[in-house]
């Protein structure tokens, strides 16, 4: 059985998918190649996820949940979700809730509860998969996702995303705005003065 | 003791090059603060720019206007940036009359902009959201440097001015004028400025300086002053409050403010704040975590409203155990007793800004280090145990809530001097109520850690 779900992800970021990466249901493997597999004691787990995650920027995952003999599902579940972005260890033991999101105490591991979702056409499923956040210190974040008792955890690099073109040409355009303006004020103000 | 009396502190604060040097410097360090913002790292704990702005320069910020008035104002880059604006291309207009009676409140809701970017967006943690504040802030001060007379901005716009001022009466350092001296000065060079320096950027007639609130000791008018005039004094901190001879209304609401802020920060910490979220949530019937940013205005807003509120029921308070209520008198109580909360607010703010200083700017050299490529970023440890800290917080604290008793007790003497304790008591409430808020805040983080 096969279900095929699609995350896409706000998280203050994330750019192209490119990487896959799978585990067993219960150890965790830090995917550095990014495509990583296991059994599951129920289910087997693949991900897809992007080589880096750009705080700022959508990004989106894709899980593949498998069971030996049962067909594919063949649906696909979007989930949106905001993410944190996990600046540092100050953070870490800060519970306020970031973005809507409680990061709890210390390993600021939690659900997204708008993520938990059902997997349709898959029999005997847990009914919902879920998966949760735990950032460490070195600005990545280890992406769980679960079903049922099977776990997958994917190591992903949280990099910066570029600072917006908008803002700082919105910021440039304002700035020689205001300059001229201004600069054509003080010439008017000199031509008045010296003709009075 | 006058400063000024001491030779080389009155030759370095008659220097052209006071405060031009320190003025290089920060315009320095910001321009690498800003770069770094926008193009570095965006984990707060490894931007550089990040690092020395949220975790040094800001809980520093207290403490400078405790021990040097407002001394950063007269460094700040954006003055800098002001008076090169306006050499280049100002029109120097007069400050509107609506800025100069009611500026105060666009600091106020400056602060109160910024305290909520900060905690419902996470401005302090994310790189580029601080990076495009600086930049919105730096486009403000371009905008009233080119059209509005010296330092319009600083005086009447920087949302800073909503603790600086407070801070700055309360603390360490005042400059004043000689009145006998400038009693037959008639072309105030002070205010109007020489050749040698221009007049004060912040408007001050240095004979009418009577509080420590406005004047940024850019040393303008000891440079201008040919009578020698000018006396720049260490004092007792928060003499100056049960002083003040125009106790203003917003002073008050500012000190409240801050207090009110504060507290929130504090509470936002411990765990109970998402208890308190969600029962916010419920009770306005929206979902506490996909409107967590409107929920956290609800709840800055009743923070900010609960000690200015205190403040009025305390005064009509004193109004009522003095045997006459009247709104002139509450007015008055209100203003007077407003200057008290002053050192507990700043307590407060020092508390709270302790954990970052003495645990978390660990991180500036290492990221530093890192932006230069010497070798990665490492902000995993902290100076100092939290516990360490809390223990620190705990006796600034106390210090502040004590000194702020006292300063609440010189008012009532003034303020009803054959009645006094009647007048002091509503206010000592509040006080002792503000200190067991903050001290329940640190007391709980201690069991949380």
């Amino acid at each position: 059985m096969r279900a095929i779900v699609a995350i896409g992800l706000l998280l203050a970021g994330i750019p192209a998918v490119g990487a896959v990466a799978a585990t067993d249901s219960s150890a965790s493997a830090r995917a550095s190649n990014r495509e990583v597999q296991g059994s599951a004691t129920a289910y087997q787990l693949t991900a897809q996820v992007p080589a880096r995650i750009r705080q700022g920027e959508p990004a989106s995952l894709v899980l593949h949940v498998e069971k030996t003999g049962q067909p594919p599902a063949g649906d696909v579940a979007a989930c949106l979700a905001t993410a944190p972005l996990f600046p540092s260890e100050e953070d870490a033991s800060d519970t306020t809730p970031a973005l809507g999101i409680d990061l709890g105490v210390g390993a600021e591991s939690s659900s997204q509860s708008g993520c938990v979702m059902g997997i349709a056409g898959v029999r005997s499923a847990p009914g919902a998969y879920q998966f949760t956040w735990e950032p460490d210190t070195a600005g990545r974040v280890n992406l769980r996702f679960s079903v049922g008792d099977s776990l997958l955890t994917v190591l992903v690099n949280v990099e910066s995303a570029p600072p917006s073109p908008a803002i700082l040409i919105g910021f440039v355009l304002l700035v020689v705005v205001i300059l001229s303006a201004a600069g054509w004020m003080r010439h008017a103000q000199k031509r008045h003065g010296g003709s009075t | 003791m006058n400063l000024l009396e001491i030779p080389w502190i009155k030759a370095v604060l008659r220097s052209r090059l006071y405060p031009a040097v320190f003025q290089w410097i920060t315009v320095t360090v910001f321009v690498v603060l800003l770069a770094s913002m926008l193009l570095g790292p965006n984990n707060a704990g490894q931007n550089f720019g990040m690092a020395l702005t949220w975790r040094v320069w800001w809980p520093l910020l207290p403490l400078s206007f405790l021990l040097f008035g407002r001394l950063w104002c007269a460094i700040c880059p954006f003055a800098w940036v002001t008076d090169r604006i306006q050499k280049a291309v100002g029109v120097r207009l007069p400050v509107p009359l609506i800025l100069r009676r009611h500026g105060v409140w666009m600091i106020a809701g400056g602060f109160i902009l910024v305290t909520y970017l900060d905690e419902a967006w996470q401005f302090d943690s994310d790189a580029r959201r601080s990076g495009y504040l600086l930049l919105a802030l730096l486009a403000a001060v371009i905008l009233f440097g080119a059209f509005f007379e010296r330092r319009t901005f600083c005086r009447h716009v920087c949302f800073i001015g909503t603790f600086a001022a407070n801070y700055g009466r309360a603390g360490i350092l005042e400059l004043r004028a000689n009145a006998d001296r400038c009693h037959n000065c008639v072309a105030q060079p002070c205010y109007y400025g020489t050749a040698s320096a221009p007049g004060c950027p912040v408007f001050l007639l240095a004979p009418k300086v009577d509080d420590s609130g406005t004047c940024q000791l850019c040393a303008s008018c000891v440079k201008n002053c040919p009578h020698d005039a000018l006396r720049i004094s260490v004092r007792k901190p928060a003499a100056e409050l049960w002083s003040i001879r125009q106790p203003q209304p917003s002073d008050a609401v500012l000190a409240a403010m801050v207090a009110g802020v504060v507290l929130i920060e504090q509470f936002a910490m411990l765990g109970g704040w998402n208890r308190l979220t969600a029962a916010t949530g419920a009770m306005l019937n929206v979902d506490p975590y996909v409107s967590f940013r409107f929920l956290y205005g609800v709840l800055l807003a009743i923070f900010i409203a609960a000690p200015v509120l205190g403040l009025t029921l305390a005064s009509l308070g004193s109004q009522a155990l003095g045997g006459v209520v009247s709104f002139a008198g509450l007015k008055r109580d209100f203003s007077l007793f407003g200057y008290a909360v002053i050192p507990l607010a700043l307590a407060g703010h020092l508390a709270h800004s302790l954990d970052r200083l003495l645990r978390w700017s660990r991180a500036v050299p290492f990221a530093l280090a890192a932006m230069l490529d010497w070798f990665p970023a490492d902000n995993g440890a902290a100076w100092l145990s939290r516990p360490a800290v809390l223990w620190i917080e705990v006796a600034v604290l106390v210090l502040g809530g004590a000194v702020s008793l006292h300063v609440a007790f010189r008012l009532a003497q003034r303020r009803a001097r054959h009645a006094a304790w009647a007048a002091y008591a509503p206010h000592c409430l509040l006080l002792l109520f503000l200190l067991a808020a903050n001290l329940y805040a640190v007391v709980a983080m201690m069991h949380q850690s």
